[in-house]
């Protein structure tokens, strides 16, 4: 491209700025002469030539000076096409409308009112075309529907990312700095510097200045160059009145090209990453201690209030694991209780099997429960965590817990009649990880056994 | 005029709802027609009042109610806590961090290089000279995960498998009071709620009869005071305040009946106080009224349960004897842990112990090595205790100060003794139970045990993950407290995922 003058660029960059007097002239023109004519305003007429030749002058020196302003060659020439050819016909037009009403063409057509009020209703629709790809051209094609509140959302849904090494350098991490810092100028319509950061093709094709990345040698590459200049320089990226790159989007940038070969499909796992690099990554991908999410528990089936207040009124305490899961932990502390007789047990166990499917913590310390009682809760197939301490409880009810495949710690301490036999039959629950086995006759130390025995 | 309204208006929605009650407007509205519609306003409201009243004397069907808080977060590792807060500040040179270098440098003056500037309490900045102090009491490796103990903590050696050390801990403050209350609320001011406060607040109780949040200190200890404030509720409702049980014969007061009555009455008398309350309730709207009946209501439970809790005499001998002779002794460190280990088991949230007389200025050995003596077995048996009985998979265990303790010597510097002064750049503590990983060291000191050169944990980080191990995420517990919202952690903390299992 050949080379533009400054003066040239200097006074093109004035368009963004002089292009409003039109659109506020003309529109004004508009609204005057709907005025003049709906509401009989007949003194309003007197100044529609007036605003219509301003428009008109403006329109001309705007078009002068977009022309100047594309000849930089910063834009993307399709785009720039329709802006400049609806800018040339609006303002053609409005020389038109002027001489129109001046009534300096005396001709046969002049049933001047109707035909002022369609060519200026026809300029205000070129107008708003004309701004509209004007506006495209410095946002962005996507600025004004991006937060569309109906519209359909295409932002990509992001593959979620749960460890540092499976993330992909340029995809997670890179993109998303030059999305935030450098992309409202260097995109595939607004290319500042012939640069547009928009894309792998694009970013390889750099810009006036040549490659924006040399593989390996980061110093020599023009993206890490211009950052690292002195920020009052002119070159410097980006540009004042910009948020400038942080340290540490710069150091994983370098860490990028240099370590990365500036490679586009690269993920953290398979490139040397130094320790302080992984820090930065893991406060990119929010994977560092900031980021708080915990695990999480899948939803069950709704439960009715009612018979949860009733086991509240019989001392069960109830609570959800994890808010609206309906997941729960369900436990009876005997302080302050009556002890339940044997038939009361089986009452209350008859009725938490109505929830059955939702207790995943069942805690039932020194309730007097025999063997019988085992059957009902040898049902509770979601617990997870089994609390029988100190009852009553032999080898023979330890039979009814084998169907609790997700069975994972058992608290069978005090339970004095437990002995080596029963431990056979747990073995059978694959899930089951810890069992509690203190004050029973079971010596932990003499028996073998897959899971862990306190 | 009318403008003034909102600024006059506080921020607190439940008194917003009195001081319309209680502004010009209505009383206006109110008194339009004069004095007798005036009369009759408040005979109607009065009316109302006890109608509200009577639709509500019978609160016996409890509701289940769903944590509106929306708490927990996510899936919680600890059901409850208990936290050893060994006040003063205990010497980690003495007991954790081993420095075998120190040995060589005996005497020497601390580097520049290493104290970076670092302020000085106003009881050693006078010292001409800063000599470094190497412990003399001896350390050795134990248990599978090789980790360090001195001789002072014969019995924790025994348990090191269980346990996740920290020995990068950082705090803000130099202090005692201040440090302390960082500690327990986040904020070296006064004021804020403190940590079993907040889980109070958060997550309920798991037994209506006892408090949610428990506080022991234990009677030998003795040293830096403690202050109520540090088991408050700041501006949380006042019910989620720690309530602290005695080191005598009566943990909690009052709560026996007086003499000659015998409490058959004490039901009918709460109820009827109950109406009225509710009626001041209605008029006033203060939520104070409702924590006051809430506590009277504890109260009540409370003389049922307390003594049930709190009788030992159905622990067996061997229990006594694993935490050691003083656990006989009610108040004691040993006793309290036991103590502790006994409410959890009731569905108590939080105990807070403190055991006081780690500031070891001057004879920092035998201080050490003394307080060690009051509480290194008690420690070790609570972990079994809680082992065996199937509650460490869902208890967390926390042991640590407010902060440490200097590598030089305050005062002079003999080879059998010196003093330490307070040190908040580096400092152990540790942690076991529910969702930490066992047998595992994190962090790491210089050679001076001065300065972390490697996984600094922050105060508000270890809050941060206190409340993670609950389910709770720590920026999202706040509460809204005149005009700004308060967390635990302020506006800081990570979780230090390294240590969870």
């Amino acid at each position: 491209m050949n080379e533009v003058s400054d003066i040239v660029l200097f006074f093109g960059r004035f368009h963004p700025l002089v292009v409003h007097l039109p659109i506020g002239f003309l529109f004004f023109a508009f609204i005057l002469e709907i005025l003049a004519k709906f509401q009989k305003k007949d003194r309003l007429k007197v100044a529609i030539p007036l605003a219509l030749f301003l428009g008109s002058i403006s329109a001309i020196g705007a078009c002068v000076l977009g022309y100047m302003l594309s000849l930089s060659g910063d834009y993307d020439s399709h785009a720039l096409d329709k802006h400049f050819w609806f800018g040339v016909a609006t303002t053609v037009l409005a020389v038109f409308a002027w001489i129109l009403k001046t009534e300096r063409i005396k001709n046969g057509i002049r049933d001047s009112v109707k035909l002022n009020i369609a060519t200026l209703t026809f300029i205000v629709l070129l107008l708003s075309v004309t701004g509209h790809y004007g506006g495209n051209l410095t946002h962005g094609s996507d600025y004004l529907t991006t937060y569309l509140p109906f519209g359909k959302k295409e932002r990509i849904e992001e593959f979620k990312i749960n460890t540092i090494e499976e993330a992909q350098i340029f995809t997670n991490v890179i993109n998303p700095i030059l999305d935030r810092k450098c992309i409202s100028c260097h995109n595939s319509s607004k290319k500042k510097g012939g640069l547009s950061l928009e894309g792998e093709v694009a970013i390889l094709a750099g810009g006036k200045n040549g490659a924006s990345l040399i593989a390996g040698n980061s110093s020599q590459s023009e993206i890490i160059k211009r950052v690292h200049l002195d920020p009052t320089s002119k070159g410097f990226m980006p540009p004042e009145g910009k948020t400038p790159l942080t340290n540490e989007e710069i150091k994983v940038i370098e860490y990028w090209i240099d370590h990365g070969q500036a490679n586009f499909e690269l993920t953290v796992g398979s490139v040397d990453t130094p320790e302080d690099i992984r820090k930065i990554l893991e406060e990119q991908l929010h994977l560092n201690g900031n980021n708080t999410s915990g695990v999480t528990m899948s939803k069950a089936a709704e439960i009715p209030d009612k018979i949860l207040n009733k086991l509240i009124n019989k001392g069960v305490s109830i609570r959800e694991i994890v808010a609206e899961t309906n997941q729960l932990d369900v436990s009876i502390v005997s302080t302050n209780k009556e002890k339940l007789s044997k038939q009361g047990i089986i009452e209350l166990l008859e009725e938490l099997s109505k929830i059955k499917n939702n207790i995943v913590w069942l805690s039932l310390p020194s309730q007097g429960i025999i063997d019988k009682h085992l059957e009902i809760i040898g049902t509770f197939t979601n617990v997870r965590r089994l609390g029988l301490q100190e009852n009553n409880i032999s080898d023979k009810g330890l039979s009814y817990l084998t169907n609790l495949k997700q069975l994972e710690s058992l608290n069978l301490h005090s339970n004095t009649a437990i002995t080596d036999k029963s431990l056979q039959k747990l073995t059978k629950i694959k899930n089951l990880k810890r069992i509690y086995l203190w004050g029973t006759s079971i010596n932990e130390n003499k028996i073998k056994s897959d899971k862990t025995i306190f | 005029m009318c403008d003034h309204h909102d600024t006059l208006r506080s921020n607190n929605k439940d008194l917003q709802q009195i001081e319309k009650m209680l502004d010009r407007r209505s009383f206006l509205t109110k008194t339009s027609l004069g004095f007798g519609a005036l009369a009759l306003g408040s005979l109607l409201n009065a009316d109302k009042a006890w109608s509200a009243v009577k639709n509500n004397t019978k609160p016996d069907l409890e509701m289940f109610s769903r944590n509106d808080l929306g708490l927990p977060h996510h899936l919680p590792k600890a059901k409850r806590a208990i936290y050893l807060f060994q006040s003063g500040g205990p010497s980690q040179i003495e007991l954790f961090d081993y420095k075998p270098k120190l040995k060589n440098l005996y005497g020497q003056e601390l580097p520049d290089s290493v104290r970076k500037g670092q302020r000085l309490t106003g009881m050693s900045a006078d010292q001409t000279s800063l000599p470094i102090a190497p412990s003399i009491i001896d350390f050795k490796q134990y248990g599978e995960s090789r980790a360090w103990i001195s001789s002072a903590m014969p019995h924790l050696s025994e348990v090191v498998d269980d346990i996740c050390f920290i020995k990068s801990m950082q705090t803000d403050a130099i202090n005692h009071d201040p440090a302390i209350t960082f500690f327990q609320t986040g904020s070296q001011q006064a004021g804020r709620p403190s940590i079993g406060s907040w889980l109070s607040y958060g997550l309920g109780s798991d037994n209506e009869n006892l408090p949610t949040f428990i506080t022991l200190v234990s009677k030998n200890g003795g040293g830096q005071p403690l202050y109520a404030r540090l088991w408050g509720n700041g501006f949380l409702p006042t019910e989620h305040q720690g309530v602290q049980f005695r080191s005598g014969k009566d943990p909690v007061l009052y709560l026996t009946n007086p003499e000659n009555y015998d409490g058959r009455d004490r039901r009918n008398m709460l109820d009827y106080l109950g109406k009225l309350n509710e009626v001041q309730h209605g008029f006033y709207g203060d939520p104070e009224i409702n924590a006051r009946m809430s506590q009277y209501e504890m109260a009540f439970r409370m003389q049922t349960s307390i003594p049930e809790v709190t009788n030992m005499s159905d622990e067996p001998e061997y229990i006594f004897d694993m935490y050691g002779k003083d656990s006989r002794d009610p108040g004691t460190y040993a006793a309290n842990c036991l103590l502790g280990r006994k409410l959890l088991e009731k569905g108590v949230k939080f105990v807070q112990l403190y055991h006081q007389g780690w500031d070891q200025h001057i004879g920092c050995p035998k201080g050490v090595l003394g307080n060690a003596r009051k509480t290194d077995q008690a420690n070790a048996a609570l972990i079994k205790d809680l082992k065996q009985r199937g509650m460490f998979e869902d208890t967390l265990l926390i042991w640590g100060g407010e902060f440490g303790r200097t590598v030089y010597s305050q005062g002079k510097l003999t080879a059998t003794d010196y003093g330490r002064d307070h040190h908040p750049k580096a400092f152990t503590m540790f942690m076991a139970g529910a969702g930490v990983k066992p047998g595992i060291t994190y962090g790491e000191t210089d050679d001076f045990s001065y300065n972390v050169i490697k996984d600094p944990v922050h105060t508000h980080d270890f809050q941060a993950t206190l409340l993670h191990l609950f389910g709770i995420d720590h920026e999202r517990l706040i509460y809204k407290h005149q005009g700004r919202r308060f967390r635990l952690t302020d506006v800081h903390g990570h979780v230090v995922k390294d240590i969870l299992s």
